[in-house]
């Protein structure tokens, strides 16, 4: 499921859509007119984008309104955090051997 | 397990590369011998939980290396090898690098370290690794969470171990 959720942001008409709906809720009409695309080429990203829960779609009235998930972007920013601290820690640790070496390197 | 936050990764979504910096507090010269010399790899490379031993490691221009990451019982997790394009000390090492037993062999990232020099006892450190593919790339991503899971596993003996 995380996978299918940096497929749908590798795509640039879909994080272009992700950072309109972001900023407010916006209606299909008023989200196709952002692009030159038709709006059966902006409904399908849509679609992706609602699959894999970055987009909600909320009825308000006679309209549909797309509400972006901050929930799903958060996953994704989590997702290189083990990685990161598999560095750090790496790091960390040459921290010690660096100073070490430097210590040497004053007594000779 | 505090994490001070000093490393930076950047791995941007359908990309094959990625990059990891830090900054140390030492000249080029220094972090650049810690990176080249195989008996001070072995004192930091390891993730938690784990130690590296390295049995090739010939660190020149059109030179190899290989090493073998093992659990706290020295049972063999994996192996590394590479071959090595260019070193230019104290600035540049560029290797391949390929994960050995993977079900298809072919994996192979090119990988290119930089040594930068902010003032005479600061360096930054820059990894920049090329994936053959989007996949690859996040599969050695992904492989931070196995590594933290080894250290989990590590307390969990322990833990069994005292009862």
């Amino acid at each position: 499921m995380r996978r299918d959720v940096f497929q749908a942001i590798a795509d640039p008409t879909r994080r272009a859509i992700l950072s309109l709906i972001a900023l407010q809720a916006m209606t299909p009409n008023a989200l196709s007119e952002h692009f030159n695309s038709s709006r059966q080429a902006v409904s399908k990203h849509i679609k992706v984008l609602t699959e894999c829960q970055l987009v909600n779609q909320v009825q308000s009235g006679r309209e549909i309104y797309y509400h972006f998930n901050p929930e799903t972007m958060k996953e994704v920013a989590d997702w290189l955090e083990p990685f990161r601290q598999l560095w750090e820690d790496r790091f960390n640790q040459l921290d010690s051997v660096l100073d070490q070496l430097k210590s040497n390197q004053h007594e000779q | 397990m505090s994490s001070n936050r000093k490393t930076q990764i950047v791995a941007q979504a359908g990309k094959q590369e990625l990059f990891i910096s830090r900054v140390f507090n030492a000249p080029p010269e220094v972090v650049f011998r810690a990176f080249s010399t195989p008996d001070l790899l072995e004192q930091f490379f390891a993730p938690a939980g784990t130690t590296v031993k390295f049995d090739v490691a010939d660190f020149r221009s059109g030179g190899k290396y290989r090493y073998t990451q093992c659990d706290a019982n020295g049972n063999a997790l994996a192996a590394f090898s590479g071959v090595i394009h260019e070193v230019t000390s104290p600035e540049r090492i560029i290797q391949t690098q390929e994960m050995e037993g993977l079900p298809q062999a072919g994996h192979v990232v090119l990988e290119a370290m930089h040594f930068e020099r902010i003032s005479d006892n600061q360096t930054k450190l820059t990894i920049h690794d090329v994936c053959m593919s989007v996949a690859d790339r996040d599969a050695i991503i992904e492989s931070g969470m196995a590594s933290g899971l080894t250290a989990i596993f590590d307390q969990l003996d322990e833990v069994l171990n005292g009862i």
